[in-house]
């Protein structure tokens, strides 16, 4: 991602292995895996919304951690390189931290018969995305420039630290949402693979957002 | 100390300027009548127990009155550049920050009691034995929204949509905080009401809310400087 | 049956979104482009 000069493609070639990658997760989650069988022995095919909701999260967890470590180097080295990785992460992370809300949502409707319940991590999650969306307004309402990363580096790094917080005050209600208890190996496999195949899409996303990014600085 | 001294000349001087133009303080106390009335009509008149809701609806009503006052915060410092001559001051920048939070916390603090006072009368809440606690929650919690609320105020003045993003900043980040923040005021609320006292279960409660007034205070101390860059 | 219904629901709002915000990043970065004084003849493709 070292492309300083004015980039003339969005897409690099990476988003054809990334596009590959998805769909054979599609595979994965939806043929390879076999079917969560329930205590009683019958079949719970609603588990399968687990191989695209868990990878969801987990990008929406890296694309925030990236924004904050971006975000620490710009206010270290006032570099505008690490704005535009940080910008580029945050929105990728609102993307994928809503497919994770909704897919769980989702989830959750299938098996406790509910759309939402203030579980902590469910709660922890919502206001994650909040404090992203926040992010973006006030990205959004800030001329772009120098002073505009500094704002956002700033709002990015007291955010992410407010998050471990928001979990350890609402953490005391019991928790509802599962825990990874022992999955099959097959089950795992398709996991993984899931979790590799969103985690190249991610950076795929972020070398495109980021192009975009340069392209807009450079117009300016 | 030179570093007290100037801080506490800072927030003498936000002080002074409240008190001499009460706009602020006016603003953000009728802001707290109304939300009182407002929950009054929502809750207590549609049958719900004052001692249930009022937990929340004191938060709720301290929280958005304190964004009232921390807007005004810098924004009357950028009428005639008054920022930039602070920021010229041989000081460090911390000095601001902590002279600016101060200010913010006696106005806000100030408001705050008032309210505090007028929801126990108006929802004749029978806490008056603990009301010193109650007190001592709700400072906690101004320290911590002040911390994070300065910062941010500083930051909107600097943006297109101005003071009307300040709640947007604050409330997700102060959101712990104001959580818990809310449980301490229930369990004590309770305890005044049933007249069992839960020691514990408060005093952790208060140990949290200071935890976090520590850490957003450093959070603050720590990030303000690349605000007020210029 | 039914549950079928809620995984294929997940899989194609996911699929949707992800494909809806790519699009939009191409999009987005053609209309930069345009503004970018000079450089429409360069454009790629």
């Amino acid at each position: 991602m070292k492309d300083d000069i004015v980039p003339r493609r969005c897409f690099g070639p990476e988003i054809w292995l990334a596009g590959v990658a998805m769909h054979l997760a599609l595979l994965a989650g939806l043929k390879y895996a076999p079917s969560a069988i329930s205590a009683s022995g019958e079949p719970m095919e609603f588990q399968r919304i687990m191989y695209f909701h868990v990878p969801s999260a987990w990008v929406a967890f890296l694309a925030f951690f990236v924004t904050f470590v971006a975000s620490i180097a710009v206010l270290v080295k006032r570099s505008m390189w690490w704005d535009s990785i940080a910008t580029a992460s945050a929105e990728i992370g609102i993307l994928f931290c809503t497919m994770a809300l909704i897919s769980g949502s989702i989830w959750g409707k299938a098996a406790w018969n509910l759309w939402w319940a203030w579980d902590p991590r469910l709660t922890t999650t919502f206001i994650l995305w909040l404090v992203y969306a926040s992010y973006v307004i006030l990205r959004m309402s800030t001329p772009s420039g120098e002073r505009s990363a500094r704002f956002g580096a700033v709002y990015a790094t007291i955010g992410f630290v407010s998050v471990p917080l928001t979990y350890v005050s609402v953490k005391l209600g019991a928790g509802m949402h599962p825990k990874s208890a022992g999955l099959e190996p097959k089950m795992l496999h398709a996991l993984l693979f899931c979790i590799g195949a969103f985690t190249v899409l991610y950076f795929a996303f972020l070398r495109a957002r980021f192009r975009l990014e340069q392209l807009r600085r450079a117009i300016q | 100390m030179r570093w007290l001294s100037a801080v506490l000349c800072l927030a003498a001087k936000d002080v002074r300027h409240e008190l001499r133009t009460r706009e602020a303080l006016a603003s953000m106390a009728v802001f707290s009548l109304l939300t009182i009335v407002l929950f009054h009509f929502g809750f207590s008149d549609l049958g719900q127990e004052a001692t249930v809701f009022a937990p929340g609806a004191l938060w709720v009503t301290f929280t958005f009155a304190s964004m009232i006052g921390l807007a005004r915060s810098f924004s009357v410092e950028e009428i005639n550049g008054c920022l930039r001559g602070l920021l010229l001051c041989p000081h460090d920048r911390s000095v601001i920050f902590a002279g600016k939070m101060l200010g913010s916390i006696a106005s806000v603090g100030a408001v705050s009691t008032v309210a505090l006072v007028l929801f126990v009368v108006l929802f004749n809440l029978p806490i008056f034995s603990m009301l010193w606690l109650v007190w001592i929650v709700m400072l906690l919690g101004v320290v911590g929204v002040t911390a994070v609320g300065t910062v941010f105020s500083a930051m909107t003045i600097g943006t297109r949509m101005r003071q009307t993003l300040l709640p947007v900043l604050v409330l997700p980040i102060i959101l712990p905080l104001v959580v818990f923040g809310m449980q301490t005021t229930a369990k004590i609320i309770n305890s005044a009401t049933t007249g069992s006292a839960p020691v514990a279960e408060i005093a952790g409660g208060i140990v949290g809310m200071l935890l976090f007034d520590v850490i957003l205070t450093t959070a603050g101390i720590m990030t303000f400087e690349h605000v007020v860059v210029e | 049956m039914n549950q079928w219904a809620y995984v294929m629901s997940a899989y194609i709002l996911i699929g949707t979104m992800i494909s809806i915000y790519g699009i939009g990043l191409r999009s987005r970065f053609r209309r930069a482009q345009k503004a970018m004084p000079g450089r429409e003849d360069e454009a790629d493709e």
